[in-house]
């Protein structure tokens, strides 16, 4: 009896030193640790398929040119009157709010078009830096688009209609976040509040780092 | 003479409440439309003084050849429009018009509104009641250039 009470307490005493260390790491600041954020924060970042879109200065774009900083993609048209334009604000405000904060640097932002037909270069030219010069549109073939938005897990129908026609294109309302490797790292769902989208950033490239470079190697 | 006064006053002040139409608007705006753009969108509070539902089934606006009652909703995470019949307004209730939401579709300006102009709007009402408003466009951006940041400030005057 008395043995088993000389193994049992030092087990306990254990037990609980053992699950007060958890804790304290857990909710220490070290980074290095997953952050607890609204976004969905994939465990392997997902590649994005070799394609060609134009961008809205009508250059040749490949998710090439996502690599070397944190993008934040989304989805949409411009015969939109509601949720798109509304939805550029909010990057609009995330960008500030970062920028603003100055922890680390606002994230790039790409608006994709899914209206391809009437959505031509020259007119995301004049939409997209109507909201920030800084903020690139491109535009392509139909194919093209729906295997990005499909890449990026954001479903998109683009309806066989007459582009004359007065038509809507639905499509997925989340956000994609692209690390400076060039792979997706994570996803904001919709509805977007900027405020907790622009806390979850700076989260997530504090721990991933800003050019996810040594210490996501050693979190991977 | 001075009961005289306070009884006037009284009745013309429940003749103006009487007077009033049991629905209004407030905080009325709508999103200059973006360039390149020729859809937009027009936002309000529906707030109802009666003490029965009343439903808007109609809008139109002389900016506009055509004026919709649509609504953005979010389903199976994708963000979807459609136009709606109508939109009831339940008694001493509020129906909030807002970006992401229910709104009122404007399509094909007769001549491009920017920030500072202005857009009538004709509401028509299940209980034959019109609600004609001027409007003012506002620019809404993100950018801390805005002339309104937030949809239910104030209107700040115009630049």
């Amino acid at each position: 009896m008395n043995s088993i009470r000389q193994i049992l307490i030092p087990l306990v005493i254990l037990c609980f030193a053992a699950a007060g260390a958890t804790v304290a790491w857990l909710t220490s600041d070290r980074p290095g640790q997953q952050p607890d954020t609204e976004a969905v924060l994939l465990e392997q970042p997902r590649l994005i398929p070799e394609l060609q879109l134009l961008d809205h200065h009508g250059t040749y774009w490949s998710p090439e040119r996502l690599k070397g900083q944190w993008t934040l993609v989304f989805f949409g048209f411009t015969h939109c009157p509601d949720i798109c334009p509304e939805t550029m604000v909010q990057m609009n405000q995330v960008h500030r709010m970062v920028q603003e904060n100055g922890r680390v640097m606002p994230p790039s932002v790409l608006f994709v078009s899914v209206d391809p037909a009437r959505d031509t270069p020259e007119r995301l030219a004049e939409y997209v830096p109507y909201f920030n010069r800084n903020f690139l549109g491109v535009t392509g073939g139909e194919a093209e688009v729906v295997e990005l938005a499909r890449s990026m897990g954001v479903p998109v129908s683009i309806p066989d209609v007459d582009p004359g026609e007065d038509y809507e294109v639905d499509h997925g309302s989340s956000l994609t976040l692209v690390g400076p490797d060039g792979n997706i790292q994570a996803f904001f769902t919709a509805p977007h509040q900027p405020d907790q989208i622009s806390r979850d950033f700076e989260a997530i490239v504090r721990y991933l780092g800003q050019d996810l470079g040594q210490q996501h190697a050693q979190h991977q | 003479m001075r009961t005289l006064f306070l009884a006037l006053g009284l009745l013309t002040l429940s003749l103006a409440v009487q007077a009033a139409p049991p629905v209004t608007a407030e905080s009325p705006w709508v999103r200059e439309a973006p360039p390149g753009s020729s859809v937009t969108a027009a936002y309000l509070d529906l707030v109802n003084q009666g003490d029965e539902t009343i439903t808007l089934v109609n809008v139109r606006s002389e900016e506009f050849r055509r004026a919709e009652i649509h609504e953005t909703i979010h389903e199976d995470g994708q963000a979807k429009m459609r136009a709606v019949d109508e939109i009831a307004v339940p008694a001493e209730g509020r129906v909030e018009l807002k970006p992401g939401g229910k709104h009122l579709m404007l399509h094909e300006p007769r001549e491009e509104l920017s920030v500072g102009d202005w857009a009538h709007l004709v509401l028509e009402f299940d209980n034959g009641q019109l609600l004609e408003l001027a409007v003012p466009v506002k620019r809404r951006t993100g950018r801390d250039d805005d002339d309104d940041h937030h949809d239910h400030h104030e209107h700040r005057g115009h630049h």
